[in-house]
């Protein structure tokens, strides 16, 4: 089964800011601080983790990504 | 390689945060740095306590900055094709405290310390450059 968690993270030093279950859901926190105006886009991006906590990929969230993903 | 507690070891959720002083052997971890050359501001943290608020970044993180055990585990936490990885040796005798904080992944730990400390202990700085 996969368990991989989600962390939304500063892009340049990694700094941790919050985790989440799935994909959708970080790329919507990262949605939900730009639209609050906290965060510029590329500010921030998505590191999965697997079940055994190592990281298996960083991606950023593309301009229009949450748009595509609520229609998903 | 020196040995910080784990909330796991302790019986306690995953989530806990178990700080400590450096080990008196030291420390080494590993940092991502902006450019080849480290200043005070990579190990500034940023939020503000409104921000981190607001981002949901618990208060007790606010003033921590992400480090790694392991140098190869910074590499593959940054999205950029070519990075700089800070390697700090860190020693007892020092004001900073650290702790695991794997829910954030494997190897990671949170470091509490004043900025120009943590540049002074920077020992080297690796520039990787990942294949396309």
């Amino acid at each position: 089964m996969d368990m991989s968690v989600f962390i939304v993270q500063e892009s340049i030093h990694a700094d941790h800011v919050s985790r989440h279950g799935t994909r959708d859901e970080a790329i919507a926190a990262i949605e939900e601080m730009i639209r609050q105006g906290l965060a510029e886009r590329g500010e921030f991006n998505i590191r999965e983790i697997d079940d055994a906590g190592k990281t298996v990929r960083v991606f950023g969230v593309p301009e229009g990504e949450a748009a595509r993903t609520e229609v998903a | 390689m020196a040995q910080l507690p784990s909330p796991d070891a302790h019986g306690l959720p995953e989530t806990a945060t178990i700080a400590v002083p450096i080990p008196p052997d030291g420390l080494t971890l590993h940092r991502l740095l902006e450019h080849e050359t480290p200043s005070e501001r990579d190990f500034e943290p940023k939020l503000s306590r409104n921000q981190a608020k607001l981002r949901g970044v618990p208060e007790l993180f606010r003033g921590s900055i992400s480090h790694w055990l392991e140098h190869d585990q910074a590499v593959t936490a940054s999205e950029r094709s070519s990075c700089f990885v800070a390697r700090l040796e860190l020693s007892a005798e020092s004001l900073l405290r650290v702790a695991l904080t794997e829910e954030w992944g494997s190897g990671h730990v949170d470091l509490w310390a004043h900025p120009q400390e943590l540049l002074e202990a920077v020992a080297e700085v690796v520039h990787e450059r990942r294949r396309p």
